[in-house]
């Protein structure tokens, strides 16, 4: 599981509902505090943590709005 | 069978409509047995499947309607045939039908009404709910035989209208015609508007042309990665529900794609018209005894005429109106409380004295009552 | 936005209409990928239903009929006998499917079609403001049981297979991976397949089932009201009482509709 990962939100999308921060293993998601052009509270890479690839934040993203870029090595 | 194909068989209206439907086209038919319509579907079983088509009978009348505008979008002409109750539960379907411009045939064997009513006995009673049973604005064109030849002869006119203008097509037989025994010419040259797939290039399925007419009709999985929607939706099938000049115009072009077009629609027999004083307006089985009326009226010297309607919907209010304008009187015969009489006494407009000569129960008028009208019309009698 | 929803989604129909943290857009999102994985997207004829589900296929730029409340499988099924060939997938709901469409949904299933119904069960009428459905749990209060619901709820997965579905899966919005595996597995099979999907609806059953939960919250209150076979058969009864069995739960094989019509247009008697 190595490899450099970077998650990317769209905030075009996002509706702020915190799944992908609940469902990340490695709590690598936090909240930006920044409010969207909507309105909604958009959740930002910590860059601290150690993200594994896993995609399970694209998977449940309700809105299509992530994006992991990398492969894992 | 003669050299140019035709044949003459002796069978009833619903037989007559199978035939007339499969020579148009139709390949799908979904049905629910009911009385006085069963041998439709019956038929239809037998018929579909040697000529590749599909019969499904299905759990209600609601399926019926419902996989027939999904057997439509699929590529097939496709029919389905009820009688009032079953006609009652399909109005929701009708209506997305027209919503999303879904041809399509609704044969109306018509009985008796309300509820179980009379299912035996026909009557005229649905002709209204043939146009207004929906919920919401739009039009929809409905044929009325008279006869098992018409049934025929209608049966292929409501599947080409159903093409021409992507919109529900009702047949509204009646128990008389449905299962009347009679003889019928088939087969020959027919004129059949074939399906016509649209360009797919820069192809926005709801945009109409000047005549408020879609162009062709495409089908699934040809490409075209259509959008089919029973909200309001824009020129691309998109919802538009929350836009009111979007929402707008999509149902005021429904109905004026019917509305506009009626002189392409209409259909009228005129008998002995010209000189007539007194004009029956008939249609449907009730115009057999009321043909012979005004035939018996004019051997005795009395000048009688028939504008027989075979289209009923769009009403031909130009014809009405101006057959109003010439005839002192008109007299509509019809079994049902009275109801076509409103229309011919809109469209005459004051200009003719219109009777309305209503009939419940389900026996046809006889041939003398209607005589009877026409001859206390004449004498300026008292019929009302 | 992620490749996969470049890649399928009809663009100019977005944004969807799904509230923040509704388990329609992740279920759909499996869907594509299940879509991806089979590289099926150009066989695929989608119908959708009335409810927050029905909207699912209009994002999907394939060909697609968002038909009236409860009546997408007839719908599908018309379009399946037409055309066969086509992989024919319905979006439904729970009051959609076996609320006011519940005569179709077991008449489809008898008849073995060659459908995919997706049945998003959300335990609650979301769309139209928070009302009982069928599937809403015994007790449950909504805007239309206040003191309690005084009746049971269906188990839909009984039912189809009861009704002859040949294929019934039950998975929830918490598990996209076993979705994507079960999506390609029922539109694979060659019958009349159903997989129902336990989904969070935070905006009305959140709010009135569930006492104000959030999506993540909601989320993982499914995830334990939920089991495996594979937990099941480890699990202690008093754990095991009360929750859903998740999984593949019926796989049979039957002769099915549309092949069974073709046969007649061949001329062979049945």
């Amino acid at each position: 599981m190595r490899g450099t990962f970077k998650i990317v939100i769209d905030a075009k999308w996002c509706k702020g509902c915190g799944l992908c921060l609940a469902e990340c293993p490695k709590d690598v998601l936090q909240w930006s505090g920044a409010r969207s052009a909507k309105g909604y509270n958009v959740p930002v890479q910590d860059e601290t943590k150690v993200c594994t690839g896993c995609r399970l934040c694209e998977l449940i993203c309700p809105d299509q709005a992530i994006r992991v870029e990398g492969e894992r090595q | 069978m003669s050299e140019d194909g035709r044949k003459v068989r002796i069978i009833q209206g619903n037989e007559a409509s199978v035939e007339g439907a499969i020579a148009a086209g139709c390949r799908f038919f979904a049905g629910y047995p009911i009385t006085p319509a069963s041998e439709i579907a019956e038929l239809m079983s037998r018929r579909l499947p040697p000529v590749g088509g599909t019969f499904l009978q299905m759990e209600d009348e609601i399926a019926s309607i419902n996989a027939v505008i999904g057997a439509s979008w699929g590529g097939a002409k496709a029919c389905t045939a009820s009688s009032g109750p079953g006609i009652s539960l399909m109005q929701e379907g009708v209506g997305y039908a027209a919503e999303t411009e879904t041809p399509c045939v609704v044969i109306n064997v018509m009985r008796g009404g309300p509820a179980t009513g009379q299912p035996t006995i026909s009557s005229q009673q649905d002709i209204y709910q043939a146009r207004y049973g929906g919920h919401g604005d739009y039009e929809i064109i409905a044929l009325v035989p008279s006869s098992a030849q018409e049934a025929y002869d209608l049966t292929i006119k409501a599947f080409n209208l159903a093409e021409e203008f992507r919109v529900p097509v009702y047949l509204l037989s009646d128990e008389i015609v449905g299962h009347t025994r009679e003889r019928v010419v088939m087969g020959g040259p027919i004129e059949v508007r074939e399906r016509v797939a649209p360009p797919k290039e820069g192809y926005r399925p709801y945009a109409a042309g000047p005549d408020g007419l879609l162009p062709g009709m495409p089908a699934f999985n040809d490409g075209y990665r259509l959008l089919v929607e029973g909200q309001h939706h824009d020129e691309r099938g998109i919802r538009a529900g929350d836009d009111v000049n979007k929402s707008a115009a999509l149902v005021q072009r429904l109905n004026d794609k019917v509305r506009k077009n009626i002189d392409r629609i209409t259909d009228v027999e005129r008998v002995d018209l010209d000189d007539a004083e007194v004009a029956v307006v008939c249609f449907g089985s009730t115009a057999r005894p009321a043909l012979e009326a005004v035939q018996s009226a004019r051997e005795k010297g009395v000048k009688a005429g028939a504008l027989r309607l075979r289209v009923i919907w769009p009403f031909p209010e130009k014809v009405v109106a101006e057959l109003a304008g010439r005839a002192r009187t008109l007299i509509v015969p019809e079994m049902n409380i009275g109801k076509l009489v409103l229309e011919v006494r809109r469209s005459a407009g004051g200009r003719a004295e219109v009777i309305s000569l209503p009939r419940l129960g389900g026996a046809l008028h006889t041939p003398e009552e209607v005589e009877g009208a026409i001859m206390d019309a004449v004498k300026g009698g008292n019929a009302r | 936005m992620n490749e996969i929803a470049e890649k399928y989604l009809r663009q100019e129909a977005l944004p969807m209409i799904f509230c923040p943290g509704c388990g329609d857009g992740t279920v759909l999102g499996a869907f594509l990928r299940a879509v991806d994985e089979l590289k099926i997207g150009d066989q695929l004829a989608l119908v959708g239903g009335i409810g927050c589900s029905g909207w699912m296929p209009v994002y999907v730029n394939v060909d697609t009929i968002h038909t009236l409340h409860g009546r997408a499988i007839p719908v599908a099924v018309g379009l399946k006998a037409t055309r066969p060939d086509r992989k024919v997938v319905v979006f439904t709901g729970d009051g959609d499917a076996i609320g006011i469409g519940g005569n179709h949904f077991i008449h489809a299933a008898r008849r073995n079609v060659d459908l995919t119904v997706i049945m998003i069960n959300n335990a609650i009428y979301g769309m139209t403001g928070g009302q009982a459905a069928p599937t809403t749990p015994s007790g449950a209060t909504t805007q239309t049981t206040p003191y309690g619901n005084p009746e049971d709820p269906f188990d839909a997965c009984k039912l189809a297979e009861a009704a002859g579905a040949t294929y019934v899966a039950r998975w929830t919005a918490g598990h996209p991976r076993q979705l994507i595996k079960a999506f390609k597995e029922a539109i694979q099979h060659p019958g009349f397949a159903f997989i129902e999907v336990m989904t969070q609806c935070p905006v009305q059953a959140g709010r009135y089932i569930k006492g104000g939960l959030d999506a993540p919250e909601f989320l993982a209150d499914i995830r334990k009201s939920v089991v495996t076979e594979a937990q099941a058969a480890t699990m202690p009864p008093e754990e095991l009482a009360g929750r859903t069995r998740i999984g593949l739960l019926h796989r049979s094989e039957r002769p099915e509709l549309t092949q069974r019509l073709a046969a007649l247009n061949r001329g062979e008697k049945r």
